[in-house]
This record gives structure tokens, sequence and C-alpha cells, in this order.
């Protein structure tokens, strides 16, 4: 009696579903990935491929017309692309490795077991992470002013002479290096002690147990478990410079004599400043070229890992 | 020796701790002094009386209240959907087997990896044409599929069992409650990481604004801060608030829910 | 499927209504060419927004019933908003729109249809009131009235008298750059001020004089450009010179500039006359410390005139409220009241010539020393050597600019800098 009920029951239920919901297990993915799939086809696939047609185009005014490559022949004799390629990999060089540097040390630091408050030491180094580039920027402007500035003014403690941060092209690329520095190194950071947390204590144990010392530790166990937190961070850091904009466009607008150039602030100025909408498209398929060769090294490594 | 070692350590991070928190003891101090006050030496760094009359000349150059209206409702309403959509398309591709699957999710990936920018200027002409400069959605539905958040949704709906969703569906409950009763409720974690990133990633965003609001009362926060340098005479007093104004509900925020924030910051990618 | 599409319409509804709050400058009526009423939206920088503020007032004496919005943008923000909302078809744009003589060609070019053209509304009849290089200036190749003249910008050397006293250098006995060299390091040497503040990379506006002296701008008269002329060489040669003896003040921006005069940092300040409304408008301290001399010339009895600046008042042809915008600026560049205004409070010297017999323009001004420093710049304003103005102007502008910093900071030779800019500016004025 009670079985045959429940499968009354069951069905009642099903002609309920059936008559009540038009998702079945069948069309409900659809249901769900469609606003996603919609938006990105619009949004992003569409304009991926404009732009691609786009840097093959000269446009005038609402006249566009096919130039081949024009754009890109331009772009190889164009020497402030050349010079926001190379400030690009400028900063990248310099930078990535020194924040880094300072993101392990902190980690490591904060990591080892004997330290208190290091809740307190998480969060102040984490805050800048929070701040909008902007923001951070227009605050480091200040900072670095040449004759008012609080940065000149502790140098001058030290005896300095004051520095033209933001109006000298070494110093200006120096003070881009300072922000990004100054953004980035707490978030790295948090990453790099997530990572230190997840080696197994048991691989310390047992080293020392073979009378291994902390810094042999270090470099034997610490680094290479670190590794593929190591290469996360390396890619993003990459790929983040590689996109920088908002600490160049509020420090020095590029300058001085376009030392501080970025390939996206120049890709906004040519679009947007003199409305070279194709040559502007060739930038930005430069810059996907870029970042699919950094991404392709990326996964090398990472394979090689695996 | 150990004690020496301790104190050497402590006083390199605090060192640390004063670079990294500076800058914002600076713009917090900087925004109750008069502009000449903050270019000046030797340096004040004790708060001064200027707050009022620094947000009097900010709303009368800005009109502040709107455009931090404007940063917040685009945020908010961008941070809501943009989540929401995400997580429906997470839990398609953790928990569906259907046709086309593949090839969806090929397509987000390779989204994933190409940069921005290169949207930029076909977006452009994609507002224009649908008469959308200064509007709410131009800044919105660009971005509102976030392939990152699609990417850490699935990854976290895949940890949910299937065998719950079995029991909901035998239950008699449709897709759609499921959805909302019963993964929404499970994944919320990640749901809150998610929806940070994404506030955080709209409410500090520059360039899209920039292009695409060029009126003064669609200002967002970061848009309209960028405006103020290169004025004849640059009010710091007025900047150094409207700095504050940007960061300090973020700072808020981030210290009542430091874990969720970190991880949601990081984009989720690591567990903690 | 019928309930999904609906959820999905609902949705969307729901997203396009609370962002359906567009910009609304232009709403309401806007009344007709005899009487023009709503709300018009106006853009200007710095004092010159002050200006329309102030002469707002007296407009709505004789036009009760249009409301004026002055915004006040920095001048390269208000050119980047403009020129994406000309490229928008309007979306965003002011009814009335400030713009400086030199930039008019380039947007002229680039939009062609982008301006109201002033004379369909009558304004040619004002032709003959104007100096007659303003009126070229605003017009199109087809003597069509592009702008509305307002201020041009006779250009000087503003100096601190007490600083040329204790240095003890008489301002008369400066008559060529060589002489403007040899004080600036005498009165560097009795005061440790500076003599100008230059922002080396990004504004050209000295160099700009100094060619302008010698009758070119980055073009000559066929469209030649000139950066590797002889000229444009002895020009920057004296900015180098300059630079080497550290007379060369590099301060970052407009703001930067503002700052050291006021601070006393520098002791000349060559400019346009319009300069002087910035110094008193910023300085009130300095009252009585401040002259002018006409520029340093390249060689003795040289001319020593140039004009920097100078803007214009232009009426986007978007804007949906074309009369009340036509009768402001009508008002406005021709109302001598309002440009007396503008010119007595902050120097903004008026290409409308029934002003000059205005007794402003000859007293002495005691903020500046009690000299009648505006007869000085009213007298040379006929004098001023023409130049060629064209679309390039802006990038040709930004890559001297980038040239000049490759010269002074990265120690380039004048010669290769200059070449350089040149063979640039070629490839960009060729495509």
């Amino acid at each position: 009696m009670d079985q045959t009920e429940k499968v009354v029951n069951t069905t009642a239920n099903l002609q309920v579903k059936t008559r009540k919901n038009v998702l079945t297990p069948k069309n409900a993915p659809y249901f769900f990935i469609g606003p996603a799939f919609l938006l990105i086809l619009i949004f992003t696939v569409y304009p991926v491929i404009s732009s691609f047609v786009l840097s093959f185009q000269e446009v005038r005014g609402v006249q566009k017309s096919f130039v081949g490559l024009a754009n890109y022949s331009r772009l190889f004799h164009d020497p402030i692309f050349y010079k926001s390629l190379l400030n690009t990999f400028q900063i990248l060089i310099v930078q990535v490795p020194i924040m880094l540097f300072f993101s392990l040390l902190i980690a490591v630091g904060l990591h080892s077991s004997m330290l208190r408050g290091k809740a307190f030491f998480r969060i102040s180094y984490f805050m800048p992470a929070i701040t909008a580039l902007a923001a951070a920027s227009i605050v480091f402007m200040i900072l670095l002013d040449e004759h008012f500035g609080l940065v000149n003014y502790f140098l001058s403690f030290l005896g300095l002479d004051a520095i033209s941060w933001l109006n000298t092209p070494f110093w200006a690329k120096v003070s881009v290096i300072l922000v990004m520095t100054w953004r980035w190194t707490g978030y790295n950071m948090v990453i790099f002690l997530a990572g230190l947390q997840n080696i197994p204590a048991d691989l310390y144990e047992a080293a020392s147990i073979d009378g291994a010392g902390k810094v042999k530790q270090f470099f034997m166990i610490t680094i290479p478990q670190l590794k593929p937190v190591f290469i996360f961070t390396v890619v993003m850091s990459t790929i983040g410079t590689l996109q920088l904009f908002d600490e160049p466009f509020i420090l020095t607008n590029g300058g001085p004599n376009a030392a501080t150039m970025t390939i996206t602030l120049y890709l906004y100025e040519t679009g947007f400043k003199f409305f070279d909408f194709g040559y502007a498209s060739a930038i930005a398929y430069v810059l996907v070229i870029i970042t699919a060769i950094v991404s392709w090294i990326q996964m090398k490594l990472v394979g090689d890992e695996e | 020796m150990i004690t020496t070692r301790k104190i050497g350590i402590y006083s390199l991070l605090l060192v640390g701790v004063i670079l990294s928190i500076g800058p914002f003891y600076w713009m917090l101090v900087g925004s109750t002094l008069p502009s000449g006050d903050i270019f000046h030496l030797p340096p004040k760094l004790l708060p001064g009386d200027y707050l009022a009359k620094n947000f009097q000349s900010l709303n009368e150059s800005l009109g502040i209240a709107k455009i931090f209206w404007n940063s917040l409702f685009i945020a908010l309403v961008y941070t809501f959907v943009s989540t929401l959509i995400s997580a429906m398309a997470g839990y398609a591709f953790a928990k569906f087997q259907f046709k086309g699957k593949k090839v969806f999710f090929f397509i987000i990936l390779c989204t994933l990896m190409i940069p921005s920018q290169v949207t930029l200027i076909p977006l452009f002409e994609m507002m224009v044409s649908f008469n959308w400069l200064n509007t709410y959605q131009a800044i919105i539905l660009p971005t509102l599929a976030s392939p990152f958040a699609i990417y850490l949704m699935r990854q976290n709906m895949k940890a949910v069992p299937d065998s719950i969703i079995e029991a909901s569906r035998v239950d008699g409950a449709g897709e759609l409650r499921i959805f909302f009763t019963v993964i929404l409720p499970v994944t919320r974690p990640a749901l809150a990481a998610v929806s940070i990133f994404l506030f955080m990633s709209q409410w500090n965003s520059l360039l899209w604004p920039l292009i695409t609001m060029n009126s003064k009362e669609m200002f967002t926060l970061p848009v309209a801060l960028s405006s103020l340098i290169g004025m004849a005479r640059i009010d710091y007093g007025q900047l150094m608030l409207g700095t504050t104004l940007s960061t300090i509900p973020i700072m808020i925020f981030f210290l009542l829910l430091q874990r969720h924030f970190i991880s949601g910051i990081l984009g989720g990618s690591v567990k903690e | 499927m019928k309930k999904y599409m609906s959820m999905m319409l609902v949705l969307l509804l729901l997203l396009l209504s609370a962002c359906s709050n567009k910009t609304a400058g232009n709403e309401g009526k806007s009344g007709d060419s005899k009487n023009p009423a709503g709300t018009i939206t106006v853009w200007g920088w710095d004092v010159a927004a002050a200006t329309m503020k102030a002469a707002v007032k007296d407009f709505q004496k004789k036009y009760p019933d249009v409301k004026v919005k002055v915004e006040d943008f920095n001048s390269s923000d208000l050119y980047d908003k403009l020129t994406v909302g000309l490229a928008a078809r309007g979306s965003g744009l002011p009814d009335v729109v400030l713009m400086e003589d030199e930039r008019i060609p380039g947007y002229l070019h680039q939009f062609p249809e982008g301006f109201l053209k002033l004379n369909k509304l009558g304004y040619d009849k004002y032709k003959d009131s104007f100096n007659p290089a303003k009126v070229a200036a605003v017009q199109n190749k087809d003597g069509d009235f592009i702008a509305a003249p307002w201020d041009i910008g006779p250009a000087g050397v503003f100096y601190r008298v007490d600083y040329f006293e204790k240095a003890n250098v008489d301002p008369n006995s400066i008559q060529t750059w060589d002489d403007y060299i040899e004080a600036g390091k005498k009165i560097k040497a009795a005061t440790g001020a500076q003599l100008l503040p230059i922002d080396i990379p990004n504004y050209d506006g000295v160099f700009q004089m100094m060619m302008q002296q010698q009758g070119l701008s980055y073009f000559d008269k066929d469209g030649k450009i000139t950066l590797g002329s002889k000229e444009a060489i002895r020009a920057m040669g004296v900015i180098k010179k300059l630079h080497d003896a550290g007379l060369i003040l590099n301060n970052k921006g407009w703001d930067g500039i503002v700052t050291a005069t006021v601070n006393g940092s520098v002791a000349t300040v060559p400019y346009g006359v319009w300069y002087a409304g910035s110094i008193m408008d910023q300085a009130p301290d300095l009252k009585g410390k401040w002259d002018v001399f006409y520029l340093p010339s390249f060689e003795k009895g040289g001319t020593r005139y140039a004009n920097v600046g100078g803007s214009s008042l232009l009426v986007p042809s978007t804007s949906k409220n074309q009369s009340a915008a036509y009768a402001f600026v009508e008002f406005f560049t021709t109302d001598q009241a309002s440009q007396l205004l503008g010119f007595e409070k902050y120097g903004l010297f008026p290409s409308l010539k029934e002003t000059y017999s205005a007794p402003q323009f000859t007293a002495n001004n005691e903020y500046f020393h009690n000299s009648p420093i505006f007869k000085k710049f009213a007298d040379i304003v006929d004098q001023v050597p023409k130049i060629n103005v064209n679309e390039h102007l802006a990038k040709a502008s930004a890559l001297t600019s980038n040239a000049q910093a490759a010269i002074l900071l990265e120690n380039k030779s004048v010669e290769s800098g200059l070449k350089d800019a040149q063979k640039q500016l070629e490839n960009e004025v060729k495509k």
C-alpha cells in the first residue's frame, strides 16, 4: 500500500512539476548560462573581432577604409610606441622582482612562529591593496612633490638634495615603480603567506631531524614548495604591468618625454585624444600578442611543474 | 640573543607598517588641512580644522554627493547582477552536461586571457551608436559577465555534492528553486568573495568610466579625482578629501570583513 | 521559454529604468530666437570661467528666462571631454564651450560640422568690432564665424621689481635674450631665485613665443615644418643656455607655475597678458612688486612681440538650445561691461575694440608697481607677427615638448632633438 501511494505521489509531483516549471534539467543549463553568454558575445567577442578588423582600417569621422597593414607598419616606425614598449618592460624588470622580494621577505617574517600581532601586521600590509589606483597615485603625487613633498623633506634629513620626482625622465619612472610597489607588495605578501601555510610541517620536521639548519631549510624546502605560488604571482604581476594605465595617467600623464608612456596609455591617447581608431586598434592587438606570449610561457612553466 | 633578533625583526616590520599605512594617515590629515598647509614645510602632521571647508569647496567644484552616488549605484547594481549571472553560469558549467558546454567554456577561457583594452574602441563605438554615453548602463553592461567570476564560481560549485541536487529534484523542487534555495546558500563564502572582488574592481575602475562619462554630473569618483588634477590651482585639501572619501567606505568594509575581503580581492585564488 | 524570456525582459527593464537617469542639461522649453529660454551649460576654465560666471547676472537682466550653468574644467580635460562628445554625436556636450584660438583649426579639421556657424544667426554684423587678426583666427576658410572672439594674449615678461632692485638689474637694459640670461645669473646670485618657470616636458610656450618673434609657428607660411630650421635651433639654444645656467625652474603643470609665482621662487614669468590676472588673483600679498617688460629679442632692435593664447566661445552644433546659447555668446562677447569685467579683475585682454578707449586701459595699475601695464600690451597688439596656425598644432606642441625634455633633461643636442621632432611631425602630418 505504502509503496503504491508513494509512486502515485511522485507521479502527481511530476505532473505538478511539468505544469509549474518550464525548466527541466535538460534546458536549465541554457537558461543559467544564457545571460552570461549573451553579454560576453555582445560585449567581448564582437568587440574583439571588430577591433581586429579596425586595425586594418583607417577611420576618418564615420568613414572607414581598408588600408592593409599600414597601421602596423606605422607602428613599427613609431618611436613613441617603441618607447612605451621599452618603458613597460623596464618597469616590469625592475618593479616585479623588487616587489616580490619584499613580499616574500615580509611573508616569511610573518610566518615564523615566534611573532605576536600577526593579524595586525597582515592587515596593515594588505591595506594599500584596497585603495583605488587613482587615489593612491594622487596621494603619491603630493608626497613626491619636488618642493613641498614629504618624501624630499625626509630625504633632506639624510643630507640628500631634492629630487624632481615627477618631472625628470628617470625619476618619473622610479615614481611609477614606487606607487606600484606600495600598492601591490602586501597583496602578493598575502598570497605568499597562504602558500607558506600550505607547506606541510612534517617536511621541516624531517629536515630538522636530518640536521638541516633554518637557512638550508629555507632554500631546500620553502623555495621549491613555493614555486607554483611564485609563478602565479609573477604572471599576475606581469599581466598587470602590461596593462599599466592609472598610475602614469595620474602621476605624469606619460611624460616627461614619454618616459612613463605605457602601451595602454598610448592606446588611450591615440584612440580618445586623437581619435585614430584604426591605429589604436593595432596597438591593442600588439598588446594581445604580447599577453599571449606571456601566457604561453606561463603555461610552459606550469606544465613543467606538473 | 633571541630577544635582540626579535627586536630587530619587529622594528623592521614596523618600518614596513609605517611605509604602507603612512600614506593613509597623510591622506586623512591632509583632508582636514587647507591647501596651503598641505604644501608647507615643515609638514603639518596633525589634523587641522578645515575638513568642513574642504568638503564645501569639493562639493562646489564637483557636486560630490552626486558623484559619490554614481559610484555607489554603479558598483552596487553591477556587483549584484554580475554575481548572480556568474553564479548561474558557474552552476551550469559545474553541474550540468549539455550540448555546446565545451565550446562555451572554451570561449570563456579565451576571454579570460585577452586583455580588456582590446575591446575599448569597438565598445566605445557601440556605446555611441546606442547613444549610451553618460549613462549608467554604459559602465555596467560591458563588463557585467566577468569571465573570471564565472570561472571562480564554477570551481566552487564543483565542490557542491551532486546528491543534494538530486535529492531536491526527487522532492519535486524546480530547477530555479534548487538554484536559489540549495545552491546559493551553500556557496555563500564564494559568493561573498566574488562580490567583493567585483565591487572593488568596479569602484576603483578609471579607464572605462573616463571614456564613457564626459559630463560632470555622471563622473565616478576616480574620474572626478583625476579631473581635479591639472586645474589652474589645484586645491590639495579638496583632492585629499576626495581620495579619502573614495577610500574610507572600502576601508571600513575591509576592517569589518577582513578574511572575506582578502580572499575576495585575491579573487578567491587563495583559500584560507 | 516564455517565462524565461519575460524574466529576462523584466531584468533588463529594471536595469534600464535604473539607468535611465541620463544627464538632463538641456531639458525644458527652449524658447525661440527672439525670446530664448531654458538652461544652458557653459564649459570653461580658471579665470575665464570665473568671468563668465560673473557676467551671468547682467546677461539675465536682458534674458531673464535663460539659466546659465558655468562649469570649470582644467583645460586639457576640457579638450578631451569635448573631443569624446563630438565623436559621440554630442553626448554630454555643453551648449557653449571655451577654446583657445590655436585649437580651433584642429577641431574644425576633425569635426567640420561640429560647431554652429555663428554668422547664420547674425554674428557677422560684429565683424568690424574686433581686432582683425582675432577675427581671422575664429573664421573658417569660407569666412564663416566658427567662434565668437573673446580675449587675446599679447606677451611680455612679468618680473619681480624687488628682486631686480636687490640684484641691481635695470629691466630696461634687457634688450636681447643674452641680456636676459646675464640678468638671470645676477639675480640668482643676489636673491637665490631662479629666472623663470617652465614645465619642461609638458609646456613649450616659451619656445612658441620665440618662434613667433621670428615670424614662425611650427609651420612657415607655406605650411612647411620649421622644427629643424635655424630659427628653431636658435630659440631652443637660448632655452638650453637658460637651463645650463640653472635659471629654469622645472615645475610640473600649470599649478606648479602659479605656485612658483606666488612663493617667490622665480624672478620673471614670460607669458601672455592674461597671466596678470592669475598673479593678482593668487598673490594679493605681492601687490606693487610685479611689473612687465617686453620679450627680449634675438638681436638688438629685433621684434619683441608675440601672442600667447587667447580664447573664443563656440556653440557645439548638437546644442539643443542654440538660441539661448547664441544669445549668451553674443551678449558676452559684445557687451562692453562684461568684457571689461574680465579684463579688470583677471587681465583677460578683450579683442572688442570699443573697450580700448575705456580708462582702465591707460590707467596706472596699483598692483603692477603703479605702471600702465595694460597700455604697454595694448600698444603692441597690432605689431605681433602673423603666423601660420593649422590643425596639427596640438600634435606639434606635444612633440616639441618632448624634444625640449630630451634636450634639457636627457642631454640630447639641440640640433638632433629638433631634427627628430621634425621627422616625427612629418610622419604625423603625412598620414
